[in-house]
C-alpha cells in the first residue's frame, strides 16, 4: 500500500506542473519594427525651451503676429521672427514630444504631445513654459515606421513610442481562439498611425492662421482637435487653462478643419463635412458633401468652398482633383467644377488668389473670380517648388514643403517675388 | 491578463478530468495485477522473481499513449508511439534508445535516451523515468494548420508564405508501474511531463512552440 500512496503522490505531483501551463505557446521570432518608449512620467516633463535648431523634418505651419510656428514633426515647434520676411529669423525651438498640430490664442499655443493636449506660455520668447496639460486626451498614435518590416507587439503600459528600433524580436503570439486583444490593437494602431492629430486655424480677435492641414482650429472661446473619427473639444475661456469639454464624433477619416464664422467644414476621405458651431459644445451637423474617395484639406471662401482630393495609397482612390462646390445653400452644397490636378496637398485663399501645392507639379496659383474657369487663369507655376501647405497672408505667402519654408511676396500677382528661404538641414 | 484566467480556468477544469482519467489508469493497471491471480496473502511474483530470474540483460518496451494538452490547443491530445531498446545495467537501473513517431504538428520521429530506475527489485515495481532527445521531421504538412490558427505571421501577410518544420528537443521526466508476468514479458503504465520545443522557419521568421503536455503511456516489454 505504500506503493500506491508514493504513486498518487507522484500523480499529484505531475498535475501540479501539468496545470502550470497546458497551453501550448508560440513564440514568434522576426526582424520588425521594434517600439522605443518614452514613459509618461518622462512625458509629462518634456516641454521645454530649448535653442533654435534646423528644419529637418518640417510639418504644419501657423501664423501669428509676425511669428512662424513650424511643426518639427513628431519632436516640437521652430519659432520663428518673420517681422522682416525677406529676412526671418529662426528664433527658438520648443521640444514638444509627438506634436503634430499646434493652435493659438492669445499669448498660449495649444499642442498635441501624442495622447496629451498642452498648453505653453509664449508670452516671453526668452522663457516658453508649459503652463496646463490635459492628460490621455488624445488617441495613442504612433510615429510612421519602416513598412517592409512588421510592427513588434506594442505596450501601452510601458509609455508612448518615440520611435522604432528595426531589430530582431522574440514575442509570444496570443492564441487567436480568445478575444484577440493584440490583433484588435494592432488595427487600431495601422489605422491611427496613417493619421496623427494636426491644427488648424481661424483667423480672429487673438488668434492665429492655420494652413489647410490643420487639424486643431480655435474660435471664440473653444478649441477644436480632430483625429481620424473625433472632435475633440476645449474649453479656452482662460487660455492659460483648457478644459476639456466633450468628444463629438465626427465621422469616419477626418483628416482636416476649416473654420470660418459659424460653421466648421471637417474634410474627410469621403467628403466634406459641414457643422454649425454656433453652440461651441454642440456641433450641429448640417450637410455632407460626398465625393469619390481621397485625401482632402478644404477651404471656404465667401460661398465657394475649394476642395483638393489627393489620390494615392494611403489615401483610396487614385482621384487628384481640385473641387469647387457651391455653399450658397449650406443645407445643400452644389458641386460647380472639378480640375484635375497631379496629387494635391494643403491650399489657401486670399481674395480672388488661390494657391494649390499640387505635389511634384510644383505650386499653382490661380485667379478665381470666375470659379468655373480657374483652369484657365493659372497666374503662376513653380514646378521647383514642393510644398506641403501654405498660408496666404497681407500679401506674404508662407509655404512649407520638403525642403524648407518659403516666402513669396505677391502683392504684385504678375511679378510674384522670393523673399527668402529657411532650408530643411540634416534630414 | 483576461487570458490569463481563461487559460487558468481551462486548465483546472482540464487537470480534473485527467485526474479522473490517471484514477482510472491506475485503476486498470492495479486490477491487471489482481486479475492475474495475486493476493496481498501470497507470495507476490516479485518474491518469486526476485530468486528466479534477473532483469539484468537487453530489454525492449513498445507503448503508446497520448500526449494531453489543453482542448484549446489546436491538437489537444496527439497520438504517441515508441519503442525503446535497452540494458538493464543493474538489477534496478536501466537504459535504452527509443524511437517513435509523434504528431503534436505534422510528422515526428523522436529520437531518445531512456533511463529507468525500479524502486523494487522484484517483478512489480514502480519506478521513475526520464527521457530525452530530438524530434526529426518525418512530414510537415500538418504543421501549417497548427501554425494558421496561432501565428500572427498569417494576420501580416495573408498565410501565403509557409512555414517549414525543423524539428526540436523534448525532454520527459515521468514515472510509472512495471509488472512483469514471467521473465519475458510484462505490462508498463506511465505517466510524464513531456516538455518540447519544435521549430519552424519560414522566408522571414522564426518560430518556436512550447508544447507542455501530460505524457500518458501504455506499453508491453520483452527481454
Amino acid at each position: 500500500m505504500n506503493i500506491m500512496k508514493t504513486s498518487i503522490t507522484y500523480i499529484i505531483l505531475i498535475l501540479v506542473l501539468a496545470t502550470s501551463g497546458c497551453r501550448d505557446k508560440f513564440t514568434e521570432i522576426f526582424v520588425a519594427n521594434s517600439p522605443v518608449y518614452m514613459t509618461y512620467a518622462d512625458l509629462r516633463q518634456a516641454v521645454k525651451q530649448a535653442p533654435a535648431r534646423e528644419l529637418k523634418n518640417p510639418g504644419k505651419l501657423y501664423f501669428k503676429d509676425d511669428y512662424i510656428f513650424i511643426v518639427e514633426e513628431m519632436k516640437g515647434i521652430h519659432i520663428i521672427d518673420n517681422t522682416d520676411p525677406a529676412n526671418p529669423v529662426n528664433l527658438t525651438f520648443i521640444e514638444v514630444p509627438g506634436n503634430a498640430d499646434i493652435a493659438i490664442k492669445g499669448n498660449i499655443l495649444y499642442a498635441d504631445s501624442y495622447i496629451d493636449m498642452v498648453a505653453i506660455d509664449v508670452s516671453d520668447l526668452n522663457s516658453i513654459h508649459e503652463v496646463a496639460r490635459v492628460d490621455s486626451i488624445l488617441p495613442y498614435t504612433i510615429p510612421p515606421y519602416d513598412e517592409n518590416y512588421p510592427l513588434a507587439k506594442l505596450d501601452e503600459e510601458q509609455g508612448v513610442v518615440i520611435d522604432w528600433e528595426i531589430k530582431t524580436v522574440r514575442q509570444v503570439v496570443e492564441n487567436r481562439y480568445y478575444p484577440v486583444y493584440w490583433r484588435g490593437g494592432f488595427d487600431k494602431y495601422v489605422n491611427e498611425a496613417g493619421g496623427s492629430i494636426s491644427g488648424g486655424g481661424v483667423s480672429g480677435e487673438g488668434v492665429g492662421v492655420g494652413g489647410s492641414m490643420a487639424r486643431f482650429g480655435i474660435t471664440g472661446n473653444t478649441l477644436y482637435a480632430v483625429d481620424n473619427t473625433t472632435l475633440h473639444i476645449f474649453s479656452v475661456q482662460t487660455p492659460q487653462n483648457p478644459v476639456f469639454k466633450k468628444d463629438f464624433n465626427a465621422g469616419w477619416g477626418v483628416e482636416t478643419m476649416f473654420i470660418l464664422d459659424d460653421h466648421m467644414f471637417l474634410g474627410s476621405q469621403n467628403g466634406m463635412r459641414v457643422y454649425d458651431i454656433s453652440i461651441p459644445n454642440s456641433p450641429m451637423y448640417i450637410c455632407n458633401f460626398w465625393h469619390l474617395t481621397g485625401c482632402d484639406p478644404v477651404v471656404v471662401k465667401d460661398q465657394l468652398a475649394f476642395i483638393t482630393l489627393r489620390g494615392g495609397n494611403l489615401c483610396g482612390n487614385n482621384v487628384n482633383q481640385l473641387v469647387v462646390v457651391s455653399i450658397k445653400d449650406i443645407q445643400d452644397p452644389v458641386e460647380l467644377k472639378t480640375y484635375p490636378m497631379e496629387s494635391p496637398y494643403g491650399l489657401g485663399i486670399d481674395g480672388d488668389i488661390l494657391f494649390v501645392c499640387d505635389g511634384e507639379a510644383g505650386l499653382k496659383i490661380y485667379d478665381i473670380s470666375d470659379p468655373m474657369t480657374i483652369s484657365s487663369h493659372q497666374l503662376a507655376r513653380f514646378s521647383d517648388i514642393i510644398g506641403y501647405d501654405v498660408i496666404p497672408l497681407d500679401g506674404i505667402l508662407m509655404l512649407i514643403g520638403d525642403d524648407g519654408l518659403y516666402q513669396y511676396d505677391y502683392q504684385d500677382i504678375r511679378d510674384i517675388k522670393l523673399l527668402s528661404k529657411i532650408e530643411v538641414k540634416g534630414k | 491578463m483576461y487570458n490569463h484566467q481563461i487559460n487558468d480556468r481551462i486548465c483546472k477544469r482540464k487537470s480534473f478530468t485527467m485526474k479522473r482519467l490517471l484514477f482510472f489508469a491506475l485503476i486498470c493497471t492495479l486490477g491487471f495485477f489482481n486479475l492475474s491471480g495475486q493476493t496481498p496473502d501470497s507470495p507476490t511474483p516479485a518474491s518469486q522473481a526476485a530468486g528466479e530470474f534477473t532483469f539484468k540483460g537487453y530489454y525492449n518496451i513498445t507503448e503508446m499513449g497520448l500526449l494531453i494538452g489543453s482542448p484549446e490547443n489546436t491538437r489537444p491530445a496527439p497520438f504517441s508511439f515508441m519503442t525503446i531498446n535497452g540494458y538493464h545495467l543493474t538489477e534496478q537501473l536501466s537504459a535504452g534508445l527509443g524511437i517513435g513517431v509523434e504528431f503534436p504538428s505534422g510528422s515526428y520521429m523522436p529520437v531518445v535516451l531512456d533511463t529507468r530506475y525500479y524502486i523494487r527489485n522484484s517483478s512489480f515495481s514502480p519506478f521513475l523515468q526520464l527521457y530525452g532527445g530530438y524530434a526529426l521531421v518525418l512530414d510537415d504538412a500538418g504543421s501549417n494548420e497548427v501554425i494558421y490558427y496561432n501565428s500572427s505571421y498569417v494576420d501580416y501577410y495573408g498565410g501565403d508564405q509557409k512555414y517549414k518544420a525543423k524539428g526540436g528537443w523534448l525532454l520527459n521526466p515521468g514515472f510509472g508501474i512495471r509488472n512483469m508476468f514471467g521473465e519475458n514479458f510484462g505490462v508498463i503504465f506511465s505517466v510524464g511531463y513531456r516538455l518540447q520545443r519544435l521549430y519552424f522557419k519560414s522566408d522571414a521568421r522564426k518560430l518556436m512552440v512550447d508544447y507542455n503536455r501530460l505524457n500518458i503511456k501504455v506499453g508491453i516489454t520483452f527481454r
